[in-house]
């Protein structure tokens, strides 16, 4: 059920789906660097000393 | 201070946060969903502002957090200039991200809702809103800054210094209204004579800063365990560069 608003409608669905691709942007870049590091880093410590 | 050295040892910062996420995260994402259904469907439209105030669930969080954010960082940047803890210099590179983040939601959703209610989507002789822009300008500097370092331990400096003087835009921004005549309201939460607001729509407001606050600890939790890790990785390559 889509909720109806008076003629400020456009505005507040801009204002939550403006701040919910800022968040979930955020969100995916984060984990993605978080796995890149911590696949990096396993990666490193798998390999035998030189 | 024992204390804070204690959270400094990066071994216990990883087993204490990894134990931390979960709640975090789940509490987080309970809240915020919370605040939201309260916001679209729920509250109903503010006497004054009509629907248009419920941008204000959004916008009131977001805002708190642009600036409490940026006192972690000043922070923790003094953390890192006095004491030299390596966590500190990590804390304060994560959470610059989140912050700009936070700025730029409360930044747009202010202009969003400001066009239906004041007619204008910014006004530049308006002190709160400048000085807020001036925040998201610091925050984006403050990472560039670091990122034109060609060192890390120059990268920490820079960045300590520029986030402990910008500390000083803060109180501007809280104490604008104020002190300025200015087309932003004054505060209407965090009053001397308690909040202006009506229960309905303080709760939930209350509650989905909680719910963001959460979110934002949880992210700049886990920015500092892969920060922490690539340095780990740094160290590691150096140290077999050296032996080889």
């Amino acid at each position: 059920m889509i909720p109806v608003f008076d003629h400020t409608g456009p505005f507040i669905w801009a204002a939550y789906a403006f701040s919910g691709l800022v968040l979930g942007g955020l969100i995916a870049v984060t984990f993605a660097r978080a796995a890149r590091a911590k696949a990096k880093l396993a990666a490193l410590e798998a390999e035998p000393d030189a | 201070m024992a204390i804070l050295s204690a959270f400094a040892n990066p071994h216990r910062f990883m087993a204490l946060s990894k134990a931390l996420l979960p709640w975090l995260g789940v509490s987080a994402a309970v809240l915020i969903a919370y605040s939201i259904w309260q916001g679209l469907y729920v509250l109903p439209p503010e006497t004054y502002q009509g629907d248009s105030a419920r941008i204000m669930i959004v916008h009131v969080p977001a805002a708190w957090l642009s600036m409490s954010a940026y006192m972690g960082m000043a922070l923790a940047s003094l953390v890192w200039f006095v004491w030299r803890h390596e966590i500190a210099d990590v804390a304060a590179k994560s959470i610059a991200a989140f912050g700009a983040g936070y700025t730029a939601i409360c930044l747009a959703t202010g202009a969003i809702w400001g066009k239906p209610t004041w007619g204008t989507w910014f006004q530049w002789d308006d002190a709160r809103m400048v000085s807020v822009l001036v925040l998201f300008f610091v925050y984006v500097g403050y990472i560039a800054l670091r990122a034109a370092m060609d060192t890390r331990q120059k990268a920490a400096r820079a960045g300590a210094i520029l986030a402990m003087v910008g500390a000083i835009n803060v109180p501007i921004i809280k104490f604008s209204v104020d002190i300025w005549a200015s087309l932003h309201q004054d505060a209407s939460v965090i009053r001397l004579d308690g909040p202006a607001m009506s229960a309905d729509y303080l709760v939930p407001l209350l509650l989905g800063a909680l719910g963001h606050t959460l979110l934002f600890t949880a992210l700049v939790l886990v920015a500092m365990r892969a920060e922490v890790r690539l340095r780990r990785a740094d160290a590691l390559l150096m140290r077999r560069m050296v032996g080889a």
